[in-house]
């Protein structure tokens, strides 16, 4: 019988082997109309606080209105949670825990009962009258003088009297921002079709599942595949062929276009000359001019994108692929495609048909 | 089980006094249970047992024994216990009646901050957005096209063992102390999946995770690699789709992590660089030290067990006991879990039952000849990372007593020369 691991590496081998070269997207764009009806969180800095201002006074009288039966008529005594006083009682057996002597930022306040509050209806109440209850509470607990206003410059300022009184795990406090990996505009993408890459990945990282005897259901929804255009602008398709094969097969397509080979760089060379290894990952630099001059007519410095590029490269699983760069993220990238689509075209149309004869055409008996 | 040796409870929704087994059947069987209450097991006869006879009709809905009888416990707050349902914030698994691991869907724990809201799939969005290249909107059918993992992990309320903190209530079940833990199992998309989809800037260290709920319950999620690689969005709760106390359509599961953390109702995901000081992670879920300062993104569920069996309010006779119980860590896998019958002198490896599976409840149990003086059981639980359950005076030495989330510390339980179970403090 197989075990969960030769049953996973094999559903995923058969995913990659019957996969089309596109695939479909999930989700539909939020425009940003609609993201605002949603985006209301506030962070310390202030960031995501909307215009408006209130005041204690105001305050005083929307909280008797809206929050005084749950929370007592002056922030305590109430059936709910107290929210004034409490200050130097943290270290003691019976500590009172209340927005003055516990909570470490003022921001936190305003974003908490604007987004959950009054109980029954959150977000009822008006910007300018939550600015005035946040206004209201701190001046209750001294934090705040009885003519205090806020908006959103002054309140990310108030200090907090226990704003020091919190010491955040190591663990989940510090958390590194990962290292580059591949070429990208700094976002989490190695140069390879996320959804392949990610197919790809899928049994390192359910590792510690699989040998728990757990096979997760990903082996069986493997078919996303790569797709013709993808965000990190890398067309990755498999080869059947072993690397020198595709690179060989490579050269003869570009040829055979009329194209003209600039360079033939052997990553892999270059690592054993300086005692390093590196798996197979040989890049052939090829165009022509005819191809690409009309796009730097257009944006000039599409220039630094060309001539064209392919990468043949080996995976760890032995895997042998071929990666391109799109020639429509490469316009993009310069600014759009306006007036350049025939020229996309057909430079798209050629690497395409390059890319199948140096990776799947039927080989030569 | 055998009933002549012990008398356990298997029935005690009243705290006070729960039915034995035996005024149970007394109360439904009536000859069976006059047998029962006058004879030793020697006696028993297959002649008192029931006649086979043509059961109920199938129905399309499976419900449990007659003779079953399992509830959660609605709190309304720590000591506030049984209260009716509409005022309860949390409700308590009833720990002490299950065997195995899978907590029943309509037993697991529920802890809400403004009620649970039975949101229409067709009309629910998730909104992923933030410091990414794309922000998406992603209906629940796009979710469940997506590539999925099926995983068993458990949940625990950040407040589980709220109530011994101080004292030890005598007059406590296993279900009112620890029944703030579940293990079910979830399906849902990998959190790294909508990562790559909206793509994500690589200097984004948090994640905003919200509720639908009318309180939009949030926590700043920290992106470490281990919650990127484990984390999911679950839409299916032990093989159908989740029960609207636990999040449907869809909720975060954040395994091993603070159960505040697996937003239930999830509709947005926004990605930054930095937490966002939510109520949740400043004001609710930190834990005041002894010094008056408090721990903060502790976010790890602990090393912890409990026997369930015997345990709190039950009551055993002398001779052999079966004991049993659960242990599990946010760190991984359970790797031992020992027990001491003599009050935490001596200690002996429990059986662990397989799967032993990662941030997922384990079974243990082991065989016990009770003497019938009075005595403390005590289990203890080590993980695979070797974090040790601690005992509960060093773990109040570097707690205090004022924490209220994140007890862990060992659980004793007293018996006395009648066979009485009760929670003690050590």
């Amino acid at each position: 019988m197989l075990s969960p691991k030769q049953l996973f590496a094999g559903a995923v081998a058969a995913a990659l082997l019957v996969l089309p070269a596109y695939a479909f997207d999930f989700g539909r764009p939020a425009s940003s109309d609609e993201i605002k009806l949603w985006d209301f969180d506030v962070r310390p800095d202030g960031k995501g606080l909307p215009d408006g201002s209130g005041m204690v006074g105001h305050g005083k009288e929307v909280f008797a209105e809206n929050c005084a039966a749950c929370h007592g008529e002056n922030g305590q005594g109430g059936i709910n949670d107290r929210l004034v006083g409490g200050q130097g009682t943290l270290a003691s057996d019976k500590p009172i825990k209340t927005v003055g002597s516990f909570w470490p930022y003022a921001t936190t306040l305003f974003d908490y009962i604007h987004r959950a509050m009054p109980y029954q209806a959150p977000g009822l109440l008006s910007v300018d009258d939550y600015y005035a209850l946040t206004a209201y509470i701190l001046s209750l607990n001294g934090i705040l003088p009885p003519d205090g206003k806020l908006d959103k410059e002054t309140l990310p300022k108030v200090k907090m009297p226990n704003r020091d009184g919190f010491i955040p795990d190591p663990e989940f406090s510090k958390v590194p921002v990962p290292k580059v990996i591949g070429i990208g505009f700094g976002h989490d993408e190695p140069s390879m079709p996320a959804k392949r890459r990610w197919a790809q990945k899928g049994p390192a990282l359910f590792g510690p599942l699989r040998t728990a005897g757990i096979v997760p259901a990903l082996a069986l929804s493997l078919t996303v595949g790569a797709k013709a255009m993808d965000r990190d602008g890398l067309i990755t398709i498999q080869s059947r062929y072993t690397p020198k094969e595709t690179m060989q097969r490579l050269e003869t397509a570009v040829k055979s276009k009329g194209m003209t080979v600039f360079a033939h760089i052997d990553h892999a060379a270059g690592a054993a000359e300086v005692g390093m290894t590196l798996r197979p990952t040989d890049l052939l630099i090829f165009g022509s001019p005819k191809g690409g001059t009309p796009l730097m007519q257009s944006a000039q410095t599409i220039g630094i994108d060309l001539p064209l590029k392919a990468l043949v490269w080996e995976d760890a699983e032995g895997h042998v692929w071929l990666s391109y760069n799109d020639p429509a993220w490469v316009v993009q990238r310069h600014g759009g495609a306006a007036g350049m689509e025939a020229a996309v075209q057909t430079m798209s149309g050629a690497l395409k048909a390059i890319a199948t004869e140096a990776t799947s055409a039927a080989p030569k008996k | 089980m055998s009933s002549k040796d012990r008398d356990r409870p298997i029935d005690s929704k009243s705290e006070e006094a729960p039915f034995s087994r035996r005024r149970f059947l007394a109360s439904t069987t009536a000859g069976v249970a006059s047998a029962l209450l006058t004879t030793q097991a020697t006696a028993d006869t297959l002649a008192d047992v029931p006649p086979r006879e043509v059961g109920a009709d199938l129905s399309g809905h499976g419900e449990r024994s007659k003779f079953v009888h399992l509830a959660m416990l609605p709190e309304a707050g720590p000591g506030k216990r049984n209260v009716d349902p509409s005022d309860a914030i949390n409700s308590k698994a009833p720990l002490g009646k299950l065997v195995g691991t899978i907590t029943p869907t309509d037993l697991h724990y529920e802890r809400s901050h403004s009620g649970n809201p039975d949101l229409d799939p067709a009309k629910h969005r998730l909104l992923v957005h933030g410091m990414t290249r794309k922000q998406l909107v992603f209906t629940v059918d796009d979710l469940m096209r997506m590539p999925s993992i099926t995983r068993t992990v458990f949940i625990e309320c950040t407040g589980n063992g709220w109530e011994n903190w101080k004292k030890a209530d005598p007059n406590l079940t296993v279900q009112s102390m620890y029944g703030l833990v579940s293990t079910n199992e979830w399906t849902g998309v990998p959190l790294r999946f909508l990562i790559d989809l909206v793509g994500k800037d690589r200097r984004s260290t948090w994640m905003l995770a919200e509720g639908a709920d009318a309180a939009g319950v949030d926590r700043s999620v920290p992106l470490t690699e281990e919650i990127m690689d484990e984390a999911f969005i679950a839409y299916g709760q032990n093989g159908e789709p989740l029960r609207p106390a636990h999040g449907f359509p869809i909720r975060l599961i954040t395994p091993g992590l603070e159960g505040n953390l697996h937003i239930k109702w999830l509709r947005r995901l926004k990605f930054g660089d930095q937490p966002w000081m939510t109520r949740w992670e400043t004001d609710r879920y930190t834990q005041l030290l002894a010094n008056g300062k408090a721990m903060q993104f502790q976010l790890r569920m602990e090393t912890n067990s409990v026997i369930t069996s015997p345990s709190g309010m039950m009551e055993i006779r002398p001779g052999y006991q079966r004991i049993t119980g659960l242990a599990w860590s946010g760190h991984g896998k359970i790797s031992k879990v020992e027990i001491s019958t003599d009050e935490g002198r001596t200690w002996k490896q429990a059986h662990l039952n397989h799967p032993v599976l990662p941030k997922a409840q384990t079974r243990f149990q082991m065989d016990w000849v009770w003497d019938g003086k009075p005595t403390k059981i005590i289990s203890r639980s080590t993980d695979e990372k070797g974090n040790v359950q601690p005992d509960r005076k060093s773990f109040i030495a570097k707690m205090g007593t004022n924490a209220l989330n994140h007890y862990h510390a060992q659980q004793t339980w007293s018996i006395d020369g009648d066979g009485r179970v009760r929670n003690a403090l050590a």
